[in-house]
């Protein structure tokens, strides 16, 4: 079933920590730490976990923006990280990014329509006559009014702003967008606006996201494969469908629980008896990503962790009777 | 219930160069003791601005124009600047969006809250530094000893916004402002300090005043929900009636573009969405300030903006589809 442009394997990086005058290395902080991952062909991967899981470190050592430790990228069928600089380049244009703070990722000296063309120009794609054309259609094409070609980044609202990021990363016709929380600094109105405008980009012109973000509800809305990521390793892939309704791994299953859901029918009140069992989750007992080699990461949050669980490799394996949902916890079956 | 704030008719308004901004314009708002109220809008509509008059905390070009706001039987904006010192921090305290920017990062997190108790309260300094443990403890700070003497760029999001609770908490304050307190938090870490809030709630029998832009949160905390939408109050109500039956199509088209979990949208993949942007502050149209978004408009919409009118009991909303 496999289609896939964009193709993971065995992805490390490792940040190491210095100390002392002489900055010696004295341990590595595992940012990711062997992760494997594939999106198909004008399909939609969410990657989704809390912040320090490793998820933006993963978008750009995709984009080779940061050089991996280890692994290889396979981009339409080319290892990324074997390229030189200038094969590289080319194949950047197939490649591009939207961030997710739309305040800090344009430079504020240039004007929209500027920032909208640089990418045009670096690639010497299109000749100097039609260019501002194309940056009007483009413009046109994301919802924002060609008549503001000329203003300045901070003229603009965060919606807007992203639009324009939107615009720069399709200026090329990319294959792939990497889409690093593009709508977690959008109010809900906003962000519902921008996620049909990518949802619409991505049915005209055949893209594949990699969509990276903490809010399950969205990566719901957009993606059709989810994998969940914790301290650096996938926990648990499937389908948007499967991940939903039948998560197996229990941090899957208390991110799920922790989304407040506006509709009062269902709605859980939080009461304080269930407020003071909070048990052992405590933010200073998470296991650190320095430490421990064997194991389950999660196990000291786990509320059915056993001792196997400290003890046994965690691997991502096929659920049985459930093809392409893949989960680490070796007690999926029994919990 | 007795009200403990009541606000009646508040205006802000800033004197830019460009004109005046209305930011709060006739805003009324009341909080009963032991009561959480949620205040929703988007970015711009005004709410943080309301939220810092009632601490009189608006600096230059703001001004607090007219209003009342009468807590305790005292009405808080005619009191004198050392009066309102008192009020600060001690009846009335804030949590703030940012616990980064919101603590000062050149003194220990223990310092910062042993200054807030001695400057309200007689205590010692070890007093005051055994109640700042105990609070630290309390907000479940896991080891509060240590704690007590660190910076705060060496806690995460959600332990620093814990020590924000704890400060607020350390006068036994009667209301608690909470300013988007887990906007910039993971949903894990945000339930947590939700649930961190509702047990202090109980405790101390705070009554909350709840700012965000999420109504997800505001449905599971809050009794009654205020809407805002550039200045003024479109909508308000218990939060059952809010969500089953929101009456202004800009509360409707709120509730409508949260992508849900539970609304199976999977296959038909859009969101509801309003359309356009909030109108520039400056330049408000003459009649209804939702009218050019709004998709059911009529022509009084262009002539006056609506008054009040409560189609159901204790459910205020300000559109003219409902006279």
């Amino acid at each position: 079933m496999k289609n896939a442009i964009l193709e993971v394997r065995n992805l490390k990086k490792y940040f190491p920590q210095k100390k002392g005058i002489l900055s010696r290395t004295i341990g590595y902080t595992k940012a990711i730490d062997g992760i494997d991952l594939f999106v198909e062909k004008g399909q939609t991967l969410g990657l989704v976990g809390e912040s320090g899981s490793g998820k933006t470190t993963t978008g750009r050592c995709i984009l080779r923006l940061i050089e991996p430790t280890e692994g290889s990228v396979y981009f339409m069928n080319k290892n990324i990280l074997e390229l030189n600089d200038q094969s590289l380049r080319k194949l950047r244009r197939k490649m591009q990014i939207v961030f997710q703070d739309p305040f800090s990722s344009f430079n504020p000296r240039m004007t929209a329509g500027k920032i909208i063309a640089e990418p045009l120009i670096v690639h010497r794609l299109i000749p100097k006559m039609q260019l501002k054309d194309r940056i009007k259609e483009l413009m046109e094409e994301v919802g924002i009014d060609p008549s503001y070609y000329n203003r300045y980044p901070h003229e603009f609202s965060g919606g807007q702003r992203q639009r324009i990021g939107i615009a720069r990363a399709i200026a090329l016709n990319p294959s792939l967008i990497v889409a690093d929380e593009p709508v977690s600094a959008l109010d809900v109105s906003v962000q519902a606006q921008i996620m049909n405008l990518m949802y619409d980009l991505k049915e005209k012109h055949e893209l594949s996201y990699l969509f990276i973000s903490h809010d399950l509800s969205i990566v719901k809305f957009i993606s059709d494969r989810i994998a969940v990521m914790y301290l650096g390793k996938i926990i648990e892939t499937g389908f948007t469908e499967t991940i939903f309704n039948n998560p197996l791994h229990p941090y899957t299953r208390s991110l799920l629980n922790a989304i407040p859901n506006p509709f009062p029918d269902s709605v859980k009140k939080v009461s304080s008896t269930e407020a003071s069992q909070e048990n052992n989750s405590d933010p200073a007992k998470k296991n650190s990503s320095e430490n421990k080699s064997t194991g389950c990461i999660y196990y000291s949050k786990c509320s059915n962790s056993r001792d196997e669980c400290r003890e046994a490799e965690q691997n991502l394996e096929e659920v049985k009777g459930d093809q392409f949902h893949f989960t680490s916890c070796i007690r999926y079956d029994r919990i | 219930m007795v009200s403990l704030v009541d606000i009646h008719n508040l205006k802000t308004h800033f004197f830019t160069s460009e004109g005046i901004l209305k930011a709060v314009d006739g805003v009324k708002l009341c909080v009963k003791k032991g009561e959480t109220i949620g205040l929703v809008g988007e970015s711009g509509c005004g709410k943080s601005v309301a939220s810092l008059s009632i601490m009189r905390l608006v600096s230059s070009p703001g001004k607090i124009i007219s209003g009342k706001i009468q807590f305790n039987n005292k009405d808080l904006l005619k009191i004198s600047e050392s009066d309102m010192r008192k009020i600060r921090g001690n009846e009335i305290s804030m949590i703030f969006q940012e616990p980064m920017t919101s603590l000062n990062p050149v003194f220990t997190v223990g310092d910062q809250i042993v200054e807030t108790i001695k400057l309200h309260k007689n205590y010692h300094k070890k007093e005051a530094k055994d109640l700042t443990i105990n609070l630290l403890e309390l907000v479940r700070i896991p080891n509060p000893m240590k704690t007590f003497g660190d910076y705060p760029h060496q806690l995460s999001g959600g332990m620093r916004q814990r020590v924000m609770i704890a400060m607020a908490l350390s006068c036994n304050p009667e209301l608690l402002i909470a300013d988007e307190p887990t906007t910039a938090l993971d949903v894990t870490i945000q339930e947590k300090i939700l649930k961190l809030l509702e047990s202090m709630k109980e405790k101390f029998g705070l009554s909350v005043l709840f700012i965000t832009h999420d109504l997800g949160i505001i449905a599971q905390i809050a009794q009654k929900i205020n809407v805002m939408y550039i200045g003024k109050i479109i909508e308000s109500g218990p939060v059952t009636d809010i969500f089953a039956n929101p009456l202004h199509p800009y509360t409707q088209g709120l509730i409508h573009s949260i992508p849900s979990i539970e609304k199976n949208n999977v296959k038909t993949k859009r969101l509801k969405t309003i359309g356009g942007a909030l109108p520039d502050p400056l330049k408000l149209p003459e009649g209804c300030f939702f009218e050019p978004r709004c998709n059911l408009k009529m022509d009084v919409c262009k002539e006056s903006f609506p008054d009040e009118t409560f189609p159901e009991k204790n459910h205020c909303v300000r559109c003219h589809l409902y006279r």
